[in-house]
């Protein structure tokens, strides 16, 4: 058991230096949509949402030119937020189960992870229509479908028509 | 002053996002965008402002709209090849009706329930997180 946990540890470890690798260089980055595109478990899925997070997170706040000690100050804080609050719709989503009171980083990470996911499931549901409209175009066939070699699935899987 | 900037700011990325979803093709009417997902950029100049991190101002607001942006077309381009690898991935497994699919609307199909793992793994990883 304690060895399986430290190969999990290392294998993770890896996992993450290779993600972020593609995340974070330009050059990479076709390569990571590739890699998407392979389809990927859900502990991947969590690095990757880890690493865009944090890099992307990084670049608004420079972007911003927020003082860097102050930031990581100020993302400890736990601060208590009025359920009334009408201005703060997104984080009283998660009211009810904080009591009120929210560490400052979660609400920057939830932040950024409901925007990500918002546009994931709109792209997820744009590619479920994109193929079936391919499909009845007869674009191919459910033969070609079935015997599309991985690369071409890639390459297919890459293609967006409309300018986004 | 500030509350109309909000307001502006709301009205513009919630035509953002109807903007998208009609560009794809997932809805006809524009109007029938109600989501929450417009307030969100809101939320972090509020809360960002509120820890004395930046000024409630229009070139921040611009800066975190442009990120805003910028991360939901990361999650389309994302989500995109995701979406037709569910389909292929059914058609392969022998998992959908074929002869219904090819018969169905594509509007209809996009809320027809077709739930490979990954997407399962997705939602629970996301729920884990919380």
């Amino acid at each position: 058991m304690k060895n399986n946990n430290f190969k999990n540890r290392i294998r993770n470890k890896r996992l993450r230096e290779k993600i972020s690798k593609m995340v974070n260089s330009e050059d990479e980055f076709e390569n990571f949509k590739k890699y998407m595109n392979n389809g990927i478990s859900s502990e991947e899925f969590t690095i990757i949402m880890e690493v865009i997070r944090e890099s992307r997170l990084n670049g608004l706040f420079s972007d911003l030119k927020i003082d860097e000690a102050k930031l990581k100050k100020a993302k400890r804080k736990v601060i208590k937020l009025s359920p009334e609050s009408s201005q703060f719709p997104l984080m009283s989503e998660l009211y009810q189960n904080h009591n009120g009171k929210y560490i400052v980083e979660d609400l920057m990470n939830e932040y950024h992870d409901s925007i990500l996911r918002d546009g994931m499931i709109i792209g997820m549901d744009y590619g479920k229509k994109f193929i079936v409209e391919d499909l009845q175009n007869s674009r191919f066939t459910r033969k070609d479908i079935e015997e599309m070699p991985t690369e071409k699935i890639h390459e297919y899987c890459e293609e967006i028509r409309k300018e986004i | 002053m500030k509350e109309k900037i909000y307001e502006k700011v709301k009205e513009d990325s919630k035509q953002a996002y109807a903007h998208y979803l009609k560009a794809f093709g997932i809805i006809d009417d524009e109007k029938s965008v109600k989501s929450e997902t417009p307030k969100k950029n809101i939320d972090l100049m509020i809360l960002l402002s509120k820890l004395g991190l930046i000024e409630s101002n229009s070139e921040n607001i611009e800066i975190i709209n442009e990120f805003h942006d910028y991360l939901f077309k990361l999650g389309i381009e994302m989500g995109v090849g995701h979406g037709k690898r569910m389909v292929i991935d059914a058609i392969k497994s022998r998992s959908i009706d074929f002869k219904k699919l090819m018969e169905m609307n594509p509007q209809e199909f996009v809320a027809y329930n077709l739930e490979p793992p990954f997407i399962a793994d997705m939602k629970e990883a996301l729920a884990n997180e919380k």
